[in-house]
Order: structure tokens, then sequence, then C-alpha cells
């Protein structure tokens, strides 16, 4: 570490710095891209820091490592063709014409559920602007902290009565809303986080949730259907012929000589693979059906963060109480919009608008500065790894209602931090103020350096609670500064 | 650090209950987007026997209260922020986290 002293960016002695090779956030409003300079301009999904693929110009997304998607769509197609090939000709004359008619409206169903689930964007949060990161490290260490270990970054709030901690994101720059998690497959925080599943190759998250669950449940009925009409298909024919072994080896005259080779070892291959997956879609589908009702996620889940095995009496705070209003909050609740943009076109690289200022690129000679600045804060998140400092006089168990969270009526204005968005908990409680966040100049680049990705520690949502046992929010001159 | 810093400037520069109220409509039309109403319901069991293919073609509720969100800040600003050499960021480009206040000034005037 070349610089063990922590040093605070201050967005107004920074000058503007040179654009990096390296991808920043693509949300940078005065653009940093100045390369190509002509031309057409480019989309924002180009810029995109997380690792996802883009398609169709931005239009469809997956992530970088699309898993087993292939093979998802593979099997659900080659079992479906086997299906509506072999089984529905002899269904159809022996049973109803409706078997081929159900069996491809549920087939149709479960491709489309699928294809959605893995090219919808899961609910990406976009990363925070250089400007906004400067403001949230100038806050967490207002006190002037010099040592190169930071504080614990978490904050609290309150969401119907329950005490939900906030981690902060290093790779994401910001505090986490509630439920918020970060895939480090995707490299992206992710809204409403439930899991990465590599059979969709996608995360599921709060924009995808609901296709995800109509997928498996289609599925289930899908393969329960096929496995059922494949069941009924041979003993139909071993009823008409000397038992099941027969049935499978038998074959109708009217079937071509090339199908007659194939259709023995092919309705086997249909039977096995139903029988497989119908159990365990099945069981996921229960599964999703449980955590749906109780309007849980399965990282929640499976961190039994509302479980109450802590010892602490926890509940869920999300939950409505009600198995009808979770269901229904959660698949038929209003679709949020995508955050992040991916179709918007990068704002040209000009210099921005101020009140009789002029504006001034920066030079070389301010690099040596730069470089500083990035040591200082490439130590503070290299640190920010080990084991957090416990500095605050703030006992853990007290449930601190913090005023900046909490509606007040008296709301420090001068407060500018991000916040816990409100309107997922403005159900269970008074409306939160927004949190405001002031700079001092539009023109000002705060420490680009911190969206240097070779800073970043990416959290992976399966990573135990550090446990960070102290609030780490200070703020000057505010009464209810927590952290001493 | 000597000087004043964003916060303070900005709050000597706006009034503390104007920008409440301006929150406080923020927060309301955001409640507005996320409540769990008839409407909602009806559009989301409909999206989902179609397979959600009607997300393709109409304009959900929540899109339509988000255009009325950002007619509503570019209405502040126009009107209220301006003036006084704010300006205020639709917090939909922030990610639904924060929401930016820009201040203003001269440069020439600071250090």
């Amino acid at each position: 570490m070349k610089n063990c002293e922590y040093q605070q960016i201050d967005p107004r002695t920074l000058p503007t710095p040179t654009p990096t090779p390296t991808p920043t956030p693509h949300h940078e409003p005065d653009g940093d891209r100045p390369e190509e300079p002509k031309g057409k301009p480019r989309r924002k999904w180009h810029v995109f820091p997380g690792k996802n693929r883009f398609y169709c110009d931005g239009r469809i997304m997956v992530a970088r490592q699309s898993g087993v998607l292939p093979l998802t769509l593979g099997l659900i197609l080659i079992t479906s063709g086997l299906f509506f090939i072999f089984d529905c000709p002899f269904l159809v004359k022996h049973l109803t014409s409706c078997i081929p008619v159900i069996g491809g409206f549920l087939f149709v169903f479960v491709v489309i559920t699928l294809l959605q689930t893995s090219f919808t964007d899961p609910g990406i949060l976009p990363r925070a602007t250089p400007d906004e990161a400067a403001d949230i490290e100038k806050q967490i260490d207002n006190t002037g902290n010099t040592s190169y270990r930071p504080p614990p970054r978490t904050k609290e709030v309150v969401i119907n009565q329950q005490v939900v901690k906030l981690k902060y994101c290093f790779t994401c720059k910001m505090f986490r809303p509630p439920r918020t998690s970060h895939c480090s497959l995707c490299d992206n925080c992710v809204e409403r986080f439930d899991h990465h599943c590599p059979w969709v190759g996608n995360c599921v998250g709060k924009r995808n949730y609901r296709f995800f669950y109509t997928f498996i449940v289609s599925l289930s009925f899908h393969t329960a259907f096929i496995f059922g009409c494949v069941t009924t298909h041979l003993a139909l024919r071993a009823q008409g012929g000397k038992g099941l072994v027969f049935a499978l080896q038998e074959s109708p005259g009217r079937y071509p000589l090339i199908m007659k080779c194939f259709n023995k070892p092919l309705t086997a291959v249909e039977l096995v693979i139903c029988f497989f997956s119908v159990w365990s879609i099945l069981g996921l589908s229960g599964f999703h059906t449980y955590l749906v009702a109780s309007n849980l996620t399965t990282n929640e889940d499976i961190k039994g963060s509302w479980s109450g095995k802590s010892g602490e009496d926890v509940t869920n705070p999300y939950s409505q109480r009600n198995i009808f209003v979770n269901c229904c909050s959660v698949l038929c609740g209003p679709m949020p919009p995508s955050l992040i943009d991916r179709r918007g076109f990068l704002p040209a690289d000009e210099s921005v608008q101020t009140a009789g200022a002029d504006i001034e690129l920066p030079d070389l000679a301010n690099k040596s500065e730069i470089n500083v600045c990035t040591q200082g804060t490439k130590g503070l998140l290299e640190s920010a790894t080990l084991p957090p400092l416990l500095s605050t006089s703030c006992p853990q168990g007290k449930p601190p209602t913090d005023p900046t969270v909490n509606f007040d009526p008296s709301p420090e204005i001068s407060t500018s931090c991000s916040g816990a968005r409100h309107v997922h908990h403005s159900r269970g409680r008074a409306s939160t103020p927004r949190h405001t966040k002031t700079r001092s100049k539009k023109n000002k680049r705060a420490a680009l350096q911190m969206a240097n990705p070779s800073f970043d520690v990416p959290v992976s949502p399966s990573s135990p609670d550090a446990g960070p046992s102290s609030k780490a929010r200070g703020h000057k001159g505010d009464s209810f500064s927590h952290l001493q | 650090m000597g000087d004043l810093d964003g916060d303070q400037r900005f709050s000597m520069t706006i009034d503390k209950q104007q920008f409440e109220e301006t929150m406080q409509t923020l927060n309301n039309l955001y409640a507005e987007a996320e409540k769990l109403g008839s409407q909602s319901y009806i559009e989301g069991c409909l999206a989902c026997l179609t397979a959600y293919t009607v997300f393709l073609c109409m304009e959900t509720h929540y899109e339509k209260v988000l255009k009325k969100i950002a007619k509503y800040i570019q209405e502040q600003n126009d009107k209220i922020y301006a003036p006084r050499g704010l300006l205020l960021t639709d917090p939909i480009e922030r990610g639904l986290r924060v929401i930016e206040v820009t201040i203003f000034e001269d440069r020439s005037l600071t250090r």
C-alpha cells in the first residue's frame, strides 16, 4: 500500500480528472468518453459497468455468464418437440384433440416467460455517480478519521417498526436500499434480489421475479402434462398389446420406418426427462409459492434474515400478514421501470452550465494530485475489507430511530445522504422525506478515480453479514450525529 | 474544511418549508405509483394471462406516474429552484435513490 493515510476526497479541490480507459458509471452526466467525439452517438449500454451482455441495441440484456440457458431452452424444445411428434398423434386419435392445444398453449407460455426472465433487467441499480460517491465518503468519514481503517459502513433504517441494516456497496458506491443485494456474477446491485439463476442465465430480482415464478409454475404444469400424456400413451399401447415393454417396442404401422427405429428410445427419453424434471420443478415451484405467500426472497430465506434465529424478535417487515395480499403484491404489483436506461444516448462530452463560472478542463499538471487522491482512496477501499473497527458509542440492539429516515416534521435539510427509498414502506410507516444530496458545483468532478474498478470490493450475495456493529454515519453540524 | 460545504449553502439558499413541500409532493407521487390498488391488480392479472406480452405494447401505470413526476420536477425547477440558482435532478436518473440538488455558483467568488 503506497499511502496508508486515508485522504478525504473533497470534490472542490479535485480538478476534473482525465477520462480513464476503464469502465465508469454510465450515468456520468457530462460524459467522459472523449474517444468518439464524432460519428453516431453511443447508447448507454455501451458503457454499462456491470457484467452483462446486450443485444438488439440494448433492448435485450443477459448476464455475461449465460449459464445453462441454452440447455434449459434445448431441453424444453426437445421434450416438447418429441411430445408433439410422437405422442400427440396417438393421443389425438385415441383420446381427444384438446391435448395438443393444451400442450401448445403451455409450451408457448413456458418459452415466453423463460425468455422474459432471461432478457429482462432484473432491477439493476445504476451505480452512484462520482459526485454522489464522494459525498457519501465525506459524510461517513466526517470525523476526520485519518486511520486507514474506516468505520464500518452500515446505516440503519426502520421499516414497519423493524430495524433494517443497509450496507454500503463498495462496487456501486452507495448504500444499498433494503432488500437489495450485489450479485457477484453480474457485478450489479439488484433490487429485491432473489438469486442468480443459472438455468435462466440472469439474476432474479424485483422486475423479473413474476416472470420467473410464472415460468416455473407453467413449466411444472407443462412437464406434468407431458409426463401424464406419455404415461397415458404407453399405458394405452400396453393395453392393446402384451404389456409395457411390448408397448415400448412396438410402434404402429403408419409411422415411417425411420421413426419406428427412433420411437422406442425417444419415448423413454421423454419419460426420463419429465420424471426428473417434474419433481425438481414442482419442488421449486412449491418453495417459491411459499416465498411469495410470505413475501420473502430466496436470499432472505437462506440467510434467515427474518426468522429470528439471532434471538431477537424479528419479523418480516415487508409482509402484509395476509397470504392473498402478499401474493398480489409480489405477482400483480405495479411493474417498476428499468432504472438503467440502457438505450439512452450518452451525452456529448461538453461542459455544463454554471452561472457565470468558467469551467476548466484538467491539465496534466494536476495529475500528481489525482494520483495522490487515488492512492488515498485505494487505501481506504482496500482497508475496508479488513474487519470493521468499533468506533461508535451506539450500542447494538438499540433501535436508533434515525430521524433522517423517519419522517420528521423538521428534517434537517442540510442532511445529504442517500436514504432508503420510502415508497416500499410507506404503507407501514410515515413517509420518509427524500434525502437530498447537495454538491457544490456541477462542473466539478469528484473522484472519478473512485469508480475505478480496480478498487472495487464486490460483495457476493451469499456472503454472511460482516457483523457491522456500529453506525457509520456522522454529519457535521447535525444534532443527531451518532458517530463520535 | 473551512468554507461552507454544499449542505450549508443549500440550506441557506432555499426555504425549508418550500423544499419540504416539494419532497412531500414527490413522495406522494411515488406512493401513488407503487400503490397496490385495483388498477394495478387488473394490470398485473391481465399481464399474467397474456404471458406479460402486454408490457411490450402498453404503458404501465408506474410509467404514467413517472411522467407526471418528471413534469412536476420540471415545473418546480422552472418556478422555484432555478431563480435561486438550484436544480433538482429527477430521482429516476439516479436509480430512485437520491434526489440531487445542484447549486450553481459563481466560481470566481470562491477559491
